[in-house]
């Protein structure tokens, strides 16, 4: 009987389609950008090659890349772990921000030798952002608060909690706008490859992921994490530590967005200067959809959705074509990626066919 | 496109009601569940689709009753081609699906049920009066007889399923099609079921009747279709065939219908439970004051209706519900307070659950991470902090093998698996761990012969080799009599009966007790006490 052999060709269908849906909703998304920039530029041809390749036209672009690469890696990372363990902690974003405003408080301290301010500012973002992640994760483990709900207001907690720091005690009279004292000398960041503009969080980021890697897939428990996430029930009855681990992995994904914010702070601003939310968070949930919750792919998003949005800033910089256009294209494909049954039709016809051919080949047996 | 109502009109006793012919259904995982099959049902018969499960019957019957498109065949009705869209054609073409778990709505009274989806109306109002009418006249006219008044909720599982027959009979279903009706019945249940059939059968009405229970089917149908693995094995006439013909179409080769298993030698009391009791939600008892003990090496197999009290039981001996009154205790050592699910486990229990998807797998994650799921955090299992991917795959593929789990290897999802390999999956869990108390709840429903064949010589196994204390739920009475030592019997929360030795028992003894007609003496029952 071949029924294994052609559920293995079911799954490499699966594999294939799980590709070709990505491909094709990106070409879907640019031919709707295409239309979009065509209504509204007066040289379509040419902005719309900005779109595409305007990004690698010079260093200084290619630069900008990978500096909004950084941040998504930790945000983004955070996401997927909390959401393989089910739990649907949008909390990243007061996270991210919670993170930001610690390692000011501590960025700002002058004094500190160099090697251990950084290590400093860098606890204190994590501990700030393991706070803000954690407290939804406690809350629903221990008085059973819906997840989602928590850390929506825990966000809005982070924000103005955090802006009343830097707005009051912090905030430098001198600077003429809203801002905090400046950071100390001993905490700018280390710079990689002779580029003023690529820091240290670049490593940093690249850890994350691995060490989320690592975590959901080579510990039990990481293990336990995702069996939470896939059936909360067979965990606690396979007697899994299930409250301790949704705390767990919920303070530990509250460190990477913490961690996040302090190295996107410190090693972009010379003093705290945020407003609002900065929308790393939000960014984050989109590319832990766009991976299926996967850290390991977390970079090949996060370097896409950072590519994209540099061609936002080169389109807008060089055309009349307005940077909202690039905030529909990306909807577009966030939402083709994220449909599971894009295609599906497709799919089964192929995987019919292929489960036919095997039929008629047993048919000698 | 032939009139849909007066279809069957035409024709007689005996002449073809429903032929598929070719049927081919593949799933989206690449399942073929059903592969050219031909299946005919004629007028006036109970026919037997009959099979293991995973054979695809459910998903034959499913393409029938327009709930899955076929990728190849087509169907006939009174010899003319037509199409099934969903359940809503089919009955419009007088085709009734009895579920297996009924679809009828508890706090409403039979009437109302009955009527439910084709309610009269007076203006703009429901009719209450016209639809107690109308049950009388249907339950009346096919001799069901029914209390339209009854509130759903309060009856019991077989009154419940008469009501859910004469539901598709007031819809004008000709064919009815019944997805393994008896599992969920007593004997006594069964009997009245099945004279319920029979009369049916003779005012020219046609079944199909679903099972996998050979004895059910030699009992009550007129033709049989076999399945296996998706593919049809032939159609026979019941009399012409015998139980050991049926099972070896099924399986292709000869069951064993009775496991070998020499006398228990039951040692020291192991699980101890002692007054135990339980109020749920609504503040009812569902079980109280119950007290037994599972000694070492001995089989002590729970009997009862559904909704005794056995599940709940089952539940708080596994810790997934607290302790309200009363005590458990594994060698000595209670489980009341706080102890955790692994804190219980460790202490040498092994529990399957009856709910095998919802507590028993992760329908997405691996074989190999579910066969770890109560062990993985074990030094064994652990190399420099990390789990060790080796042991555990090695460990997982000698237990696919011991098991002999059907799959592609470790790594294949639990969820491209047929119940019987799930189930297998969970018995490799579960039984490996040398415990010293096995709960087993419902451990062979819903799965195909062979599978259960080889999870009920593991549990005997356990007994014997491992001296393992057992404690048996099952719904399957001849699962029950032949694999326990001992019996006792659940009837509205209370223990009723106590056998002793499960060989001097019977389904029909067991059977009045399940059903309340009897109940033994305290001191009968409390012979289940050692300690």
């Amino acid at each position: 009987m071949s029924k294994g052999k052609s559920m293995d060709a079911s799954k490499r269908i699966e594999m294939q389609f799980s590709v070709l849906r990505t491909a094709a909703a990106i070409l879907i998304s640019l031919v709707i950008a295409f239309i979009l920039i065509a209504t509204v530029s007066d040289n379509p041809g040419g902005d719309f090659v900005t779109l595409l390749t305007g990004p690698l036209h010079n260093s200084s672009r290619m630069t900008t890349i990978v500096s909004k690469f950084i941040p998504l890696l930790f945000t983004g990372t955070a996401i997927c772990l909390v959401n393989s363990a089910g739990q649907i902690n949008i909390a990243a974003e007061g996270a991210f921000f919670a993170g930001a405003v610690a390692a000011t408080m501590v960025g700002i301290i002058p004094g500190i030798p160099v090697v251990i301010h950084i290590p400093l500012c860098v606890l204190a973002g994590a501990a700030a952002g393991a706070v803000i992640m954690g407290i939804p994760g406690i809350l629903h483990v221990k008085y059973n608060v819906v997840t989602i709900v928590a850390a929506l207001m825990i966000n809005y907690v982070a924000l103005y909690l955090g802006l009343y720091i830097i707005l009051n005690p912090l905030r430098d009279p001198a600077a003429g706008f809203e801002a905090s004292y400046p950071f100390a000398e001993s905490t700018s960041l280390p710079t990689l490859f002779g580029n003023p503009r690529i820091h240290i969080g670049l490593i940093l980021g690249i850890i994350a992921v691995i060490a989320a890697y690592l975590l959901l897939y080579r510990t039990g428990f990481g293990l336990v994490a995702r069996t939470v996430g896939n059936n909360n029930k067979f965990a606690v009855y396979s007697g899994m530590p299930v409250g301790k681990t949704i705390i767990g992995i919920s303070l530990f994904a509250g460190c990477l967005a913490g961690v996040g914010g302090t190295v996107e702070t410190l090693g972009n601003y010379q003093r705290f200067m945020y407003t609002d939310f900065t929308n790393h968070g939000w960014d984050g949930v989109m590319l832990a959809v766009l991976c299926h919750n996967k850290p390991q792919y977390m970079p090949l998003a996060a370097l896409f959705l950072a590519y994209i949005r540099t061609s936002a800033d080169a389109l807008n910089f060089s055309s009349s074509v307005p940077p909202e256009i690039i905030e529909v294209i990306q909807a577009v494909i966030i939402i083709f990626v994220a449909a599971e049954k894009f295609l599906a039709g497709w799919e089964h016809k192929a995987i019919v066919k292929n489960s036919q051919k095997e039929l008629g080949t047993q048919g000698g047996e | 496109m032939p009139d849909k109502q007066s279809l069957f009109d035409g024709i007689k006793i005996g002449d073809d009601m429903l032929t598929m012919e070719h049927i081919t259904k593949i799933y989206e995982n690449g399942f073929v569940a059903n592969s050219d099959v031909n299946f005919n049902v004629r007028k006036g018969e109970i026919h037997g689709l009959v099979g293991e499960n995973g054979a695809g019957k459910t998903t034959l019957m499913k393409v029938l009753f327009g709930q899955e498109n076929p990728e190849e065949g087509r169907i006939l009705l009174a010899g003319q081609e037509v199409k099934i869209a969903n359940p809503l054609d089919a009955l419009d073409y007088g085709i009734g699906m009895v579920h297996q778990h009924f679809m009828l709505v508890d706090n409403l009274s039979v009437a109302d049920n009955m009527v439910l989806g084709g309610e009269p109306v007076k203006g703009a109002l429901y009719n209450r009066k016209e639809a107690r009418r109308m049950a009388l006249e249907v339950s009346q006219k096919y001799d069901l007889e029914v209390d339209p008044d009854a509130i759903v909720g309060d009856l019991s599982v077989g009154y419940k399923q008469r009501v859910e027959i004469l539901k598709i009979l007031l819809r004008g279903a000709k064919l009815l099609l019944m997805d393994e009706p008896t599992a969920v019945l007593t004997p006594q249940e069964i009997k009245e079921l099945f004279i319920q059939l029979k009369k049916l059968r003779d005012q020219g009405f046609s079944i199909v009747f679903i099972s996998h229970k050979l004895n059910e089917i030699r009992e009550i149908c007129d033709r049989i279709t076999v399945l296996r693995m998706g593919k049809s094995m032939g159609t026979a006439d019941v009399k012409d065939v015998t139980e050991v013909d049926i099972s070896r179409m099924m399986i292709g080769r000869d069951v064993m219908l009775n496991i070998e298993k020499a006398p228990a030698k039951p040692q020291d009391v192991v699980l101890k439970v002692r007054n135990l009791d339980h109020l749920n939600r609504e503040g009812r008892y569902s079980f109280s004051d119950i007290s037994f003990d599972v000694r070492a090496g001995e089989i002590l197999g729970v009997a009862g209706v559904e909704g005794n009290g056995q599940s709940e039981l089952s539940d708080v001996i596994a810790g997934l519900l607290p302790i309200q009154g009363g005590d458990v205790q594994v060698c000595g050592e209670s489980i009341k307070g706080k102890k955790s699910i692994r804190q219980i486990r460790t202490m040498g229990v092994s529990m399957v659950h009856e709910d095998r998807m919802t507590y028993g797998v992760s329908r997405n994650q691996s074989i190999e991470e579910n066969i770890m799921a109560d062990r993985y955090y074990q030094k064994q299992y652990k190399k420099l902090g990390l789990l060790d991917r080796r042991k555990q795959d090695a460990e997982s593929r000698q237990y696919i093998d011991d098991f002999t789990v059907k799959c592609d290897g470790p790594d294949a999802a639990v969820k491209t698996l047929s119940g019987g390999n799930i189930q297998k999956v969970v018995a490799a869990r579960e039984f490996t761990s040398h415990p010293k108390f096995l709960l087993a709840c419902q451990p062979t429903r819903g799965i195909d012969v062979g599978a259960a064949e080889m999870i009920r010589k593991k549990i005997v196994g356990l007994r014997d080799n491992e001296n393992t204390a057992v404690l048996l739920f099952s719904a399957d009475l001849t699962e029950l009599l032949t694999v326990s030592d001992s019996i006792f019997v659940m009837y509205g929360g209370h223990i009723v009966a106590y056998f002793p030795d499960a060989k001097q028992v019977d389904e029909q003894m067991l059977g009045e007790y399940m059903l309340g007609l009897k109940k033994q003496s305290a001191e009968e029952i409390g012979g289940v006490i050692f300690e």
